[in-house]
């Protein structure tokens, strides 16, 4: 079942085609890795696909179907009901993901009470059981830092956590171990995995470190100035599956 | 599946730091107030050296007198120049801290007594000119930043810059013109200045990731720019309260001047025009001082808000 | 736009530049037999109070204005620069107190510096020393708030890698400075001195309406627009603006000849 399907071309002011005519389609549960060097247009995909490439001055040309409806003609409206709720972004730096001048707590609060009508005392034992699953403390004085205040590896967990939190059909995830140490490079790529064998949840995974995405990825499209060169399919043994797990 | 062990407990720095952060703010706090000392005793010592050496000093109306004889003049002249400008420094400035701040050359009356007797009505008019300004700059600051419309932002810029070109006196008088009150007339001087800076600062806030990444969480446009854009640049707003008082003490003074106003800065304009030196020495101490304490405040303001370790 | 602006700036410049050939009569003459007249063929602007042709005024008050500002905003950006390079390139304590320095300037009020002086000029100063002393003034007291820009460039400058090489190379730290660091600021300077050469001919202008100006018979663009603090008149008169709309126009040109994004004080 095909979840998102991607044909488009992005444009900026003074640079058209930055990215030129890029298709894929990503199925349901479908771990999909876009790979490519700095400038090949990778994070510009990422953006568009939301639609918030018009935030950096872009411009969509193109189609992109996510469950049935053509997200490149809809209206601001309606795209602010899927962001976040049915397909979220985790972007490479954590620290600058979170608003600096903001709680945790006060930030989940906000992630949840986006799409959600319930009061936040109903949704907080569900979101602090998520923060278990994340491998994060899940105790009151946790919820109650500042993102200055949480290592950058915590901080990655709690911003995969925020875009968990309405329980998306895919995650976006812009280059999400770029900025980490390699042992937080682990550890995240290990959660990826198990959001994606656990709950379901597809995942868009760019990044420009090939070994890491043959781990995690069921197909790796590979992006050269803003063209897609290929689609493989990655084989792997059932046994190096295991002991990633 | 086993569970990812958790790494939190370890890492991240514990906030046991209200020792320090306290300790910070009083360390910056005891700098500010040194440079405020520092500053009045500067700007006495400069305007005494700039008053000193000015061609005119020393010189009064009554040289102007033709029927005084060549003597008289020669004595008045000498009795004018002994002065040195340590000399006059250091008069100012013991006289500053034993509370004689001269009597004024023109009106005969002590400076202080002056001064107290307009302060009231000057400190109403900053006032009054400087919420009208911040309130009028912050209010379509955000409105613009939540309509983004690029037209609407244009006509603003133009408009604003238009102001800008007007000299403030000419203001001062528009506003007289229309019988307005003189904080009215401040408030038209200083929102191009404070908007200008208001906009820039919303919009290089507006321009960072936390922003967009809140954005693709499905957030609502008025909350991304209260929350998100707005609380965030807190601290550079304090820091801008500063910045627009020092303005409006400068622009304080066209304003009462032209618009008949009887405060202190009509009191420098006068004393200028009759050359009445322990009047503009006392003044431009007290804008000094006036001007410190308010970049010490917003300061410790800024400080307070920051949430930057 | 931008070129539009340029090109009126210029215009403007070169018409004021020639104001002894343009203008028609010189602007100190006064026709006696007709004091504050209505524009006409012989005096396009009218004439002021003492009977002279505003017109005149105008051009060679223009001048006046127009020369001196930049010349002041020279003056102050020189300073400026040579603060901000020699105490980039200094460092440590220099730069310490160099900050100080500038921290210092930026919070004196050198309004009420300038009005002191100023008015404390006798009254039988020459138009010349006047004119001398106003701008001096502000070249010297201005240069406070374009040195604190600029040295955050040049600090930036020098934490370049092209610095690096050439200090590797044995570059001493004048010709570092002279060869490397100044073109690299040149961008930065320039663009302080279009904010500073508009920020002093409005001083002036606001000196002028306090009466505080340049010494008659001289005129100033600042000194004409005291004219307009008979506010009444104005409606009636509506000539006697002509200065005003001037500065504006040459105002708004300087901000619009600036880079399109810059639209900031």
């Amino acid at each position: 079942m095909t979840l998102l399907s991607v044909r488009i071309s992005v444009d900026y002011p003074g640079k058209r085609d930055a990215v030129d005519q890029v298709a894929f389609d990503i199925g349901e549960g479908e771990v999909f890795g876009l790979a490519g060097d700095s400038g090949s247009g990778k994070s510009t995909i990422a953006l568009a696909i939301l639609r918030l490439i018009e935030m950096r001055g872009g411009r969509v040309r193109g189609e992109i179907r996510f469950r049935g409806r053509d997200l490149s003609h809809c209206r601001e409206r309606e795209l602010r009901q899927v962001r976040g709720s049915e397909m979220s972004l985790v972007m490479q730096s954590p620290a600058s993901a979170l608003n600096p001048a903001l709680r945790l707590e006060t930030q989940f609060r906000e992630a949840w009470s986006n799409h959600a009508k319930a009061p936040w005392r109903e949704a907080r034992p569900g979101v602090v059981a998520l923060l278990r699953q994340m491998g994060l403390p899940c105790d009151d004085e946790f919820l109650k830092r500042y993102p200055s205040q949480v290592s950058v590896g915590q901080a990655q967990r709690v911003v995969i956590a925020m875009a968990m939190v309405h329980g998306p059909k895919l995650i976006i995830a812009d280059e999400p171990t770029s900025a980490l140490d390699p042992g937080s490079r682990g550890e995240i790529l290990a959660l990826l995995r198990k959001l994606n064998l656990e709950r379901g949840t597809a995942i868009l995974y760019i990044s420009h470190d090939l070994p890491s995405m043959q781990e995690l990825c069921h197909r790796i499209g590979v992006l050269r100035d803003g063209k897609l060169l290929s689609c493989q399919q990655v084989t792997r043994e059932t046994t190096s599956l295991v002991s990633v797990v | 599946m086993t569970e990812i062990p958790a790494r939190g407990a370890a890492g991240g720095s514990q906030p046991v730091r209200s020792n320090t952060r306290s300790g910070k703010l009083a360390a910056a706090a005891a700098r500010r107030l040194s440079a405020l000392l520092l500053t009045v005793v500067a700007s006495v010592v400069l305007g005494a050296a700039l008053v000193r050496l000015a061609p005119g000093f020393g010189m009064d109306e009554r040289q102007m007198d033709l029927r005084l004889n060549e003597e008289s003049l020669a004595a008045m002249r000498a009795q004018g120049q002994s002065t040195g400008i340590l000399t006059a420094c250091r008069d100012y400035l013991s006289g500053l801290a034993r509370g004689d701040w001269g009597v004024s050359v023109a009106l005969g009356r002590p400076v202080r007594e002056l001064m107290a007797d307009r302060a009231g009505l000057t400190v109403r008019n900053l006032a009054g000119g400087l919420v009208l300004a911040w309130a009028l700059s912050l209010a379509v600051g955000f409105a613009l930043a939540v309509a983004r419309r690029r037209a609407w932002d244009t006509s603003v810029t133009l408009l604003t810059g238009g102001l800008l070109c007007i000299p403030t006196g000419i203001v001062a008088l528009v506003f007289l013109y229309f019988a307005a009150p003189s904080a009215w007339a401040l408030a038209a001087v200083l929102f191009p200045r404070i908007f200008r800076y208001v906009r820039n600062i919303l919009q290089d806030s507006a321009r960072r990731p936390h922003v967009l990444a809140a954005r693709a969480r499905g957030c609502g446009r008025l909350a991304l720019v209260w929350r998100h854009v707005s609380v965030p640049s807190l601290p550079e707003l304090f820091a801008l309260v500063g910045v627009s008082l020092s303005m409006a003490v400068g622009a304080i003074i066209p304003v009462e001047a032209l618009c008949d106003s009887p405060g202190v800065g009509q009191l420098v304009w006068q004393s200028a025009m009759g050359r009445d030196l322990p009047v503009l020495m006392h003044a431009t101490v007290l804008v000094a001082v006036v001007t410190c304490a308010a970049n010490l405040f917003s300061d410790t303001a800024r400080a307070l808000v920051t949430r930057e370790v | 736009m931008q070129t539009a602006a340029r090109w009126t700036l210029l215009a403007i410049f070169l018409a004021m530049l020639g104001a002894s050939a343009i203008a028609p009569w010189p602007y100190d003459r006064q026709f006696r037999e007709e004091t504050a007249a209505a524009p006409s063929a012989r005096h396009p602007l009218g004439t002021d109070a003492l009977g002279r042709d505003r017109l005149s005024r105008l051009l060679y008050g223009g001048r006046i204005s127009i020369l001196l500002a930049p010349a002041a905003a020279l003056v102050s950006v020189s300073i400026a620069i040579l603060m901000a390079c020699g105490a980039a390139l200094l460092g440590g304590w220099w730069e310490r107190v160099a900050s100080a320095l500038i921290d210092l300037f930026l919070s004196l009020p050198w309004l009420f510096l300038l009005l002191a002086v100023r008015g404390l000029l006798p009254l039988n100063t020459s138009p010349g020393v006047s004119l001398g002393v106003t701008f001096a003034l502000l070249g010297l007291l201005g240069w406070a708030g374009p040195a604190r820009v600029m040295m955050a460039a040049a600090k930036r400058q020098l934490e370049s890698d092209y610095i690096l090489m050439a200090r590797a190379s044995g570059c001493g730290t004048w010709r570092l400075a002279a060869a490397h660091l100044a073109p690299n600021l040149a961008p930065v300077t320039l663009a302080q001195f279009w904010t500073t050469a508009p920020a002093f001919l409005l001083s002036e202008a606001n000196l002028a309406l306090l009466g505080l100006g340049i010494a008659e018979p001289l005129p100033s663009w600042g000194s004409l627009l005291r004219e307009l603090s008979n506010v009444t008149l104005v409606p009636q008169q509506p000539w006697l603006a002509a200065p005003l709309v001037l500065l504006v126009i040459t105002l708004g040109c300087c901000q619009l000849a600036r880079a399109a994004d810059e639209y900031s004080l």
